[in-house]
């Protein structure tokens, strides 16, 4: 309890988190504000624009979840930031054993993680919202279509951070961890998609889409959401994949000497 | 007999092929200053680091009151620590640097001020430490050391970056606190600047022990470097 109120304090204290906070907030507002543009340019079948489906703009909708990067790279921060700061050897001096240190950091980023999608979703479906009122074709979203964003924007916050976390204990170093994170989701499970798009519902990215459930088919390299994982077995996936980083880092650098 | 405060019991430490630490062993007399002395490189932030679990010994154990740093319960009450390596959030308030640690070893909050009273940092306590000054940081992790009221301190250079004044404060800081009791350890290179604030040295060079003792017995008529000069190049010629 008194690990997970020093991790909390360091949270709160930093600068760092605001401005995390404030960049998730910018991209899901950005891109749930200019996609109902984007959309209204794409004329379907019926010669309308195809803000008239309502696949479409769920799908919009479903972009206010799409900043949870800014969740990956809070966890990585909450533990390599450490490291860069110098602050671990305060960390550990007060908590010398390790994993207790790395469980407080995940129980702090998995509800960082959560706050943070959560505000950023909520105003970005504001911004989508108001977009779309643009746009008289456009028509009301499915019945579910906000409360799942936000729940998705929760859950891949959550999960994410986590996964942040994980990867900060192995990556000591914060600008190579986030770089890799970064690259990992942007360049390199594209790629592997694009070589090998029958498994892109196992790799990381498939299963963040597998969380947002995207409802409509969008999805790149003719990847269709149907084709993704539940939520739940999403979500377990990702939480297996920080789990197997977590304990390689065990093994690893987390028993590293710390200078 | 009881266990000593603080023991090295065969302490090695290896870095690849290089030893920074080789067989050391000594105890730690209960309520005085010992001062941690050897050149550059000596291997004492090693030694120290083994100490307080932040390095893993090759082989030996360093113990503080009989078990090893990480088998204490409240380790900030019990051992009050600052290191070379230490460093503050850049970002956050010296107050806030320390309600971090606080949090960590359920100490009260009060106590954070009341540490930068002791160091005489109370006036910039809601400073970003980012634009402290070398001296201030080392008062600041002295403030962090003493925060959970330990009765042993280990500290390693704490005189880095203090000026003329700041070192005479130290001193009379250090003892003031011995005199209260408590044990401390301190390492240093600059002989001189020891040579007059401890009771007890433990010599290091090259990782090994040179001499340990009362500083009186040791230096005898001469100066802590005179001692120190001789020690070595003795040690050196036994060595061949
Ligand atoms: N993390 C490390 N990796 C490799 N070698 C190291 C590491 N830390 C220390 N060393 C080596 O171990 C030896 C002892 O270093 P140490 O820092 O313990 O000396 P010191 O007595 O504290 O010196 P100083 O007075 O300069 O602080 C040195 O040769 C140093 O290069
Ligand atoms: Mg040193």
């Amino acid at each position: 309890m008194n690990l997970f109120k020093s991790e909390l304090r360091k949270l709160i204290y930093s600068r760092t988190t605001y401005g995390l906070l404030l960049a998730a907030v910018a991209l899901a507002s950005l891109t749930a504000g200019v996609l109902p543009y984007v959309f209204s340019k794409r004329v379907g079948p019926s010669g309308f624009s195809t803000l008239n489906q309502q696949a479409v703009v769920d799908a919009v909708y479903g972009k206010a979840a799409g900043a949870y990067l800014f969740a990956i790279i809070l966890g990585v921060i909450l533990m390599a930031g450490e490291f860069r700061q110098g602050t671990a050897v305060a960390t550990f001096l007060a908590a010398p054993k390790r994993s207790h240190v790395f469980l407080a950091k995940v129980a702090i980023a998995a509800i960082a993680g959560a706050i943070l999608q959560f505000v950023a979703a909520g105003i970005a479906v504001i911004v989508a919202h108001t977009a779309l009122g643009l746009y008289p074709e456009a028509v009301a979203p499915s019945d579910t279509a906000i409360l799942d964003t936000i729940l998705a924007a929760v859950i891949s916050g959550a999960v994410l951070a986590v996964v942040g976390v994980a990867v900060g204990t192995l990556i000591r170093n914060q600008m190579l961890g986030t770089l890799i994170a970064i690259l990992w989701l942007n360049l390199v499970e594209p790629i592997m998609v694009l070589v090998f798009p029958d498994g892109a519902k196992w790799w990381a990215t498939g299963a963040i889409s597998g969380i947002l459930n995207l409802h409509v088919s969008v999805g790149r390299n003719g990847v269709t959401a149907a084709d993704y994982l539940e939520p739940w077995q999403a979500s377990l996936l990702l939480l297996g994949y920080g789990a197997v980083i977590a304990l390689v880092s065990f093994a690893t650098t987390l028993r590293r000497d710390i200078d | 007999m009881s266990a000593s405060v603080i023991s090295f019991n065969n302490l090695s430490k290896h870095y690849g092929k290089q030893a920074a630490v080789k067989n050391l062993n000594a105890a730690i007399r209960s309520g005085a200053i010992t001062g941690f002395i050897g050149p550059n490189g000596a291997g004492k932030s090693t030694a120290l680091r083994c100490l307080l679990g932040l390095a893993t010994a090759t082989s030996g154990t360093a113990l503080i009151n009989g078990a090893p740093y990480s088998a204490l319960e409240n380790p900030l009450k019990v051992v009050g620590a600052v290191l070379d390596s230490r460093g503050f959030h850049a970002g956050l308030t010296a107050l806030q640097n320390l309600k971090v640690i606080t949090a960590a070893a359920d100490i009260p909050d009060s106590r954070a001020l009341e540490v930068l009273e002791i160091v005489e940092l109370s006036e910039v306590a809601h400073k970003r430490t980012k634009g402290f000054s070398l001296g201030m940081k080392q008062r600041l992790a002295l403030a962090a050391a003493l925060l959970g009221d330990p009765q042993i301190l280990v500290l390693d250079e704490p005189a880095n970056g203090l000026d003329p004044i700041g070192i005479a404060w130290l001193r009379v800081f250090l003892r003031k606190l011995a005199d209260e009791g408590r044990t401390i350890l301190v390492s240093s290179h600059q002989l001189a600047e020891m040579e007059h604030t401890v009771d007890d040295v433990i010599i290091i060079n090259h990782g090994e022990m040179v001499v340990e003792g009362p500083i009186k017995k040791i230096v005898g008529k001469g100066t802590l470097e005179e001692a120190f000069l001789q020690l070595t190049l003795k040690a050196k010629a036994a060595a061949k």
